[in-house]
C-alpha cells in the first residue's frame, strides 16, 4: 500500500502527459492546415498582382504610343525627317552611320544631340531627338524609333542595330511588328511581347493623316530588365498554361498564365514547404516539452499530497 | 502729410492698374527672313507696348525644327499654303482663327477668304501671294528664257541655278513636260525625275532661296526664283529681268497662322489685325513687291505696282499656272525618292 500514492500521482501525470501531447499536436495539425492556406492564398495573390502590374504597364505603354502617335508634333516631325532623309541621296544610311555612330563621341550613342552636319537631317534631329531622349530616359523604354512606310529606319533614340537600316522582310520581332502594321489598313496599334532575352517586345503604331493615311510607324521597345522588375515569365506550351495554385512535397507553388499571339508564358511563385513548416514545429515541440514539465510537477506535487493524505488517514486508522 | 499720403496711394493704384491692363507681353513671331517692311514690328511695338520677339527661317525644314523645338510656342507663324495644308491634315498643329477679332478682315479679296487647302479659312489668312518663275542676266540672252533653259539645255552650262527645294524643282520639271504639278501618276513623276537627271550636270547648284544673290554675285545666270525676291534684285539692277514661264507656273501664297496653344492667342489676333489695316498694308506691298491680298490696301496702290507683270501675272498667264495642293503620303514618299536619285545620280 505504501506505493499507492506514487502509482496514483503516476497515473496522474501519464494522463496530463498524454492530453498535453494530443492538444499540442491537434493545434500543430491546424496551424499546419491554416500556414499552408495562408501561404498559397498569399502566392497566388503575389502572382495575381504581378500580373497585373505586367497587364497595366503594357497597356499603360500602349496609351502612350497611341497618344504620341496622335501629337501633331511627332507626325510633323516624322514627315519632315523623310524628306530631310532623302536630301541626304542613296548614301543615306552609310552617312548617318558614320555620322552618328562611327563619328559619335559618347559611348551611350544616344547622348548626340547633334552630329555638326550642315544637313536638314541633323537640324531636325535636335528637336526630334530632345523630345523622343527625354521620354525614353523617363518612361525606361529600351529605344524609341521611326520608321517610313518602306522600312527605313530613319530615326533611333539608341542609335543601335537598326539605325539607318531597312528593316522589312528581316527575320526580326521589329520586321514583324512593322509588316504587320504595313499590310493591316485597320491596324492602330501592334505588339510582338517576347520576354526571352532574344529579341526583345516591340509596340508600334502607324502615324496617319488627318484622311487615315499613314506617313510612318513609331516604335517603343521595351527590354527584358524592365520586366524582370515587375515579373520573371517563363516560356511555357500551350498545355503547361495553367492558372494554379498547389503544394508538393518540397514546395507550395501558385502560377498564373499570360498568353500574347501564340506565346504562353508563366509567372510562377513558390515557397519552400519547410520555410513554413519549420518553427511551426518548432513551437509545437516547445508546447509538448512545457506539458511534460507541467505533468512534472503535477506529480511531485501530487506525490506529496496524496503521500500526506494517505499517512493522515493510515494514522487515523491506528489510532 | 494725409494729402502727401493720398497723393501716393493713388499714384500707386494708378500705376497698378496700368500694370494690370499691359502687363509685360512678347509676341513670338516665326517669318520667312526680310518679310516685313521695316517698320511693320517697331510701329506695333510702338502703338501697343507688346514686345515682338521675331525669329526667321530660310527653309521648310527650318521652320519645322523651329517650329518643333519652340518652348513657349510660337504665337504666330508666317508659312506656305502648301505647308498650311499639310500642318491641317497632320493635325493638332494650328488654333482655329477667331474672325471676330479681326475686323480688318472686310479688307480682304474675297477671293482670298476661301481655298481649297483651307476651305472656309478657319485656320489661316493670307498675306502676300506670287509666282514662281525664271530669274536672269539679260546679258547672257538674246531672247527671254523659258524653261527649257533651265530645264532641257546645255547652252548654260554651270550657270544655272535650281532650288534646294527637290518636290518643287520636280513639279516645274512636271509643268515642263506638260503634266499637271499636283499629279498623282507615278510614271510623270518618274518622267520629271529622269529630265532633272539628264541636266543635274549642267546645274551649278540646288540654291537655298538665295537664287537672286548667285545672279548679283555673276556665279549664276539663270535661276528658278519667286518674283518678289528677284523684284528686289531687278530695282538694284537694269541687267536683271523675271519672267513666267510660258509653259505655266506654281501660284504660290504666304499664309499667317497661329499654333495651337500658342501663349498669345488675342495678342496674335490683334496683330493679324494690324497687318490688314490700310496704313501697314501699304508699306508692307511697297517694301515687299509681292501681290498683296488686301483690296483696300491695292485701290491705294501706283500703277507701278499694279501694273507690274512680275508681281500680278496677266490673267492668260494666270490660267497656266496651278496653285499646290497636298496630293497624299504616298506621293509626297515618290517625291522624296525621286528627289534622292537626282541628287545621287
Amino acid at each position: 500500500m505504501k506505493n499507492r500514492p506514487l502509482l496514483l500521482a503516476l497515473f496522474l501525470h501519464l494522463v496530463i502527459l498524454l492530453t498535453s501531447v494530443y492538444f499540442a499536436w491537434s493545434y500543430y495539425q491546424e496551424k499546419l492546415e491554416q500556414a499552408s492556406i495562408e501561404t498559397q492564398s498569399t502566392l497566388a495573390l503575389d502572382v495575381g498582382i504581378k500580373k497585373t502590374l505586367l497587364d497595366k504597364h503594357l497597356t499603360t505603354t500602349e496609351t502612350e504610343i497611341l497618344f504620341l502617335a496622335n501629337t501633331g508634333s511627332l507626325k510633323l516631325a516624322l514627315d519632315t525627317l523623310k524628306t530631310a532623309w532623302a536630301e541626304l541621296g542613296s548614301t543615306a544610311n552609310k552617312t548617318l552611320h558614320t555620322l552618328y555612330i562611327e563619328h559619335n563621341p559618347h559611348i551611350t550613342k544616344s547622348k548626340l544631340l547633334h552630329a555638326n552636319s550642315d544637313s536638314n537631317y541633323d537640324i531636325l534631329h535636335i528637336s526630334i531627338h530632345t523630345l523622343l531622349y527625354e521620354l525614353q530616359l523617363k518612361r525606361h523604354y529600351q529605344n524609341i524609333l521611326l520608321l517610313d512606310m518602306q522600312g527605313n529606319v530613319i530615326y533611333d533614340v539608341r542609335k543601335g542595330k537598326y539605325f539607318a537600316s531597312n528593316i522589312s522582310n528581316q527575320p526580326k520581332h521589329i520586321s514583324k511588328v512593322f509588316s504587320e502594321i504595313k499590310k493591316n489598313p485597320l491596324n492602330e496599334y501592334v505588339s510582338y511581347i517576347d520576354f526571352s532575352p532574344n529579341d526583345g517586345s516591340f509596340f508600334a503604331t502607324a502615324l496617319s493623316d488627318e484622311e487615315g493615311e499613314k506617313i510612318g510607324i513609331l516604335i517603343f521597345k521595351i527590354s527584358k530588365e524592365v520586366i524582370d522588375n515587375i515579373a520573371h515569365l517563363t516560356p511555357v506550351d500551350k498545355h503547361t498554361c495553367i492558372e494554379n495554385s498547389s503544394k508538393n512535397k518540397l514546395y507550395f507553388v501558385a502560377t498564373t498564365c499570360l498568353q500574347y499571339k501564340e506565346n504562353y508564358w508563366l509567372i510562377k511563385n513558390k515557397k519552400s514547404v519547410e520555410e513554413i513548416y519549420a518553427p511551426l514545429k518548432k513551437t509545437a515541440l516547445k508546447h509538448i516539452a512545457m506539458m511534460f514539465l507541467l505533468g512534472l510537477i503535477a506529480l511531485i506535487i501530487g506525490y506529496t499530497i496524496l503521500t500526506k493524505f494517505l499517512g493522515r488517514q493510515e494514522e487515523e486508522e491506528d489510532e | 502729410m494725409n494729402r502727401r499720403l493720398f497723393l501716393s496711394v493713388w499714384v500707386l493704384s494708378m500705376l497698378n492698374a496700368y500694370a494690370k491692363q499691359n502687363p509685360h507681353k512678347r509676341l513670338k513671331i516665326l517669318n520667312y527672313e526680310d518679310y516685313f517692311s521695316k517698320t511693320t514690328l517697331s510701329d506695333y511695338m510702338l502703338q501697343t507696348g507688346i514686345d515682338i520677339s521675331l525669329e526667321t527661317y530660310g527653309s521648310d525644314t527650318e521652320m519645322t525644327a523651329k517650329f518643333l523645338a519652340s518652348n513657349p510656342r510660337y504665337d504666330l507663324v508666317f508659312m506656305s499654303d502648301l505647308n498650311v495644308e499639310r500642318y491641317i491634315r497632320l493635325g493638332d498643329l494650328l488654333s482655329p482663327l477667331d474672325k471676330t477679332l479681326i475686323p480688318n478682315i472686310s479688307h480682304i479679296d474675297k477671293d482670298f477668304l476661301t481655298a481649297e487647302f483651307d476651305p472656309s479659312r478657319r485656320y489661316s489668312l493670307p498675306y502676300f501671294w506670287g509666282t514662281l518663275g525664271i530669274g536672269y542676266r539679260k546679258s547672257a540672252f538674246k531672247s527671254v528664257p523659258s524653261l527649257k533653259d533651265l530645264l532641257d539645255s546645255d547652252q548654260h552650262s554651270g550657270r544655272i541655278a535650281l532650288l534646294a527645294d527637290g518636290a518643287t524643282n520636280i513639279q516645274m520639271a512636271l509643268k515642263y513636260l506638260g503634266f499637271s504639278l499636283n499629279t498623282t501618276k507615278k510614271e510623270e513623276i518618274e518622267q520629271a525625275t529622269e529630265l532633272l537627271k539628264d541636266q543635274k550636270k549642267h546645274i551649278k547648284t540646288f540654291a537655298a532661296d538665295n537664287g537672286q544673290d548667285l545672279l548679283k554675285r555673276g556665279e549664276v545666270d539663270i535661276v528658278l526664283e519667286w518674283n518678289g525676291d528677284m523684284l528686289q534684285l531687278i530695282d538694284e539692277s537694269d541687267d536683271f529681268a523675271f519672267v513666267v514661264p510660258n509653259e505655266g507656273t506654281l501660284l504660290w501664297e504666304d499664309c499667317i497662322v497661329i499654333p495651337a496653344r500658342a501663349a498669345h492667342i488675342k495678342e496674335a489676333h490683334e496683330f493679324i489685325n494690324y497687318l490688314y489695316s490700310e496704313k501697314t498694308g501699304i508699306l508692307l506691298a511697297e517694301y515687299l513687291q509681292y501681290a498683296t491680298p488686301n483690296a483696300t490696301v491695292k485701290s491705294k496702290m501706283p500703277k507701278s505696282y499694279l501694273q507690274n507683270p512680275a508681281i500680278f501675272p496677266s490673267e492668260e498667264t494666270v490660267k497656266k499656272c496651278e496653285k499646290l495642293k497636298y496630293t497624299g503620303a504616298t506621293v509626297k514618299a515618290w517625291y522624296d525618292q525621286a528627289w534622292s536619285d537626282i541628287l545621287s545620280s
